[in-house]
């Protein structure tokens, strides 16, 4: 692992035009800009066909990329944008039914329980505007700090601490009738 | 001087993303160590943290990253610099002004042109004896 390139060397060396550079960011980033699609769009389908979208306006854009921040934080923020652009043609309403990969090798009982809190928490995030939804699924999922989220949303820190707080305002209301029945 | 509970509550998601200088943390953990109503919504955000990070990681199909890279290979795009682009905004440019240039001469030479003048004057001009007998017959 201590082998790897940073990022920043295989960013320099695809700007040269090198593919398997930008190749090796592609591998070392596609699962979590997927995750990162998937829980703001809702949609496994659409999570995928964004996130291939993302890479090639990367790719053409990379000249572009000044490196003032780090790549990943460039690279959501062209995603975050490509999201919200679908987002506004359709409005999304997001009721999911699928089970993720590797659910099914486990027990049962498990496998419900845990199904249950996916979905409980979906359907939660589902109903937050989007900003909100944006901003505390790059800082718990993605573990961002607050500047690099403000970098990612084009807003402030500032900004980006008010909508944390309402985002987790309103998560704790919606998450409160789960409480009750036990799912949490 | 205790902080107070109202200014507190403002700090409390700051503080617990780690997202605040250590004298204020420190001051604000004292606070809720004495306040029953803070430590609770402390915990509580605490508690919201830890069910949200609990949901497993949507995983991408595995082929994804092999149709991601047949498709750039596939566009056959390079990525352009800065540079290009304004090179590329220069031609342009210099594109339309040749184009307009070309129309406008153009349109200057259909002004000019002998068969269209030759045309417009036998409109004018007017027909002669045999021409009348011609059109007669």
């Amino acid at each position: 692992m201590d082998n790897e390139p940073p990022d920043s060397e295989l960013v320099r060396r695809a700007k040269s035009k090198e593919l398997t550079a930008f190749e090796e960011l592609i591998k070392r980033h596609s699962q979590a800009l997927f995750a990162f699609m998937y829980r703001i769009l809702g949609d496994s389908a659409e999570a995928e066909e964004l996130t291939q979208e993302t890479w090639v306006r990367a790719w053409k854009g990379l000249g572009n990329f000044k490196e003032r921040s780090e790549f990943k934080t460039w690279l959501f923020r062209i995603g975050m944008n490509l999201a919200l652009n679908l987002k506004t043609r359709r409005k999304v309403t997001e009721e999911l039914t699928e089970f993720l990969p590797g659910e099914e090798k486990k027990e049962p009982a498990r496998v419900y329980q845990q199904t249950q809190k996916e979905k409980v928490i979906r359907d939660a995030l589902a109903q937050l505007p989007v900003d909100q939804r944006t901003a505390i699924v790059l800082l718990i999922y993605e573990r961002m700090r607050y500047k690099e989220i403000a970098e990612v949303m084009g807003k402030s820190v500032r900004a980006v601490d008010s909508l944390l707080v309402r985002a987790k305002r309103r998560l704790k209301e919606l998450l409160l009738p789960a409480r009750e029945k036990g799912v949490i | 001087m205790k902080m107070k509970c109202q200014k507190v509550k403002k700090l409390l998601s700051r503080t617990l993303d780690g997202e605040i200088e250590a004298g204020l943390k420190e001051k604000i953990h004292s606070h809720i160590d004495g306040c029953p109503e803070c430590r609770k919504e402390f915990e509580e955000l605490e508690a919201l943290k830890k069910f949200l990070s609990s949901a497993s990681v949507p995983e991408m199909s595995p082929y994804l990253l092999t149709r991601t890279i047949a498709r750039l290979k596939e566009a056959k795009v390079l990525p352009i610099s800065g540079w290009q682009v304004l090179v590329w905004r220069v031609v342009a440019v210099v594109l339309i002004v040749i184009g307009i240039g070309v129309g406008v001469l153009l349109g200057l030479g259909i002004g000019s042109n002998g068969e269209v003048n030759g045309e417009l004057a036998a409109l004018n001009s007017e027909p002669s004896i045999e021409e009348l007998f011609a059109i007669g017959k």
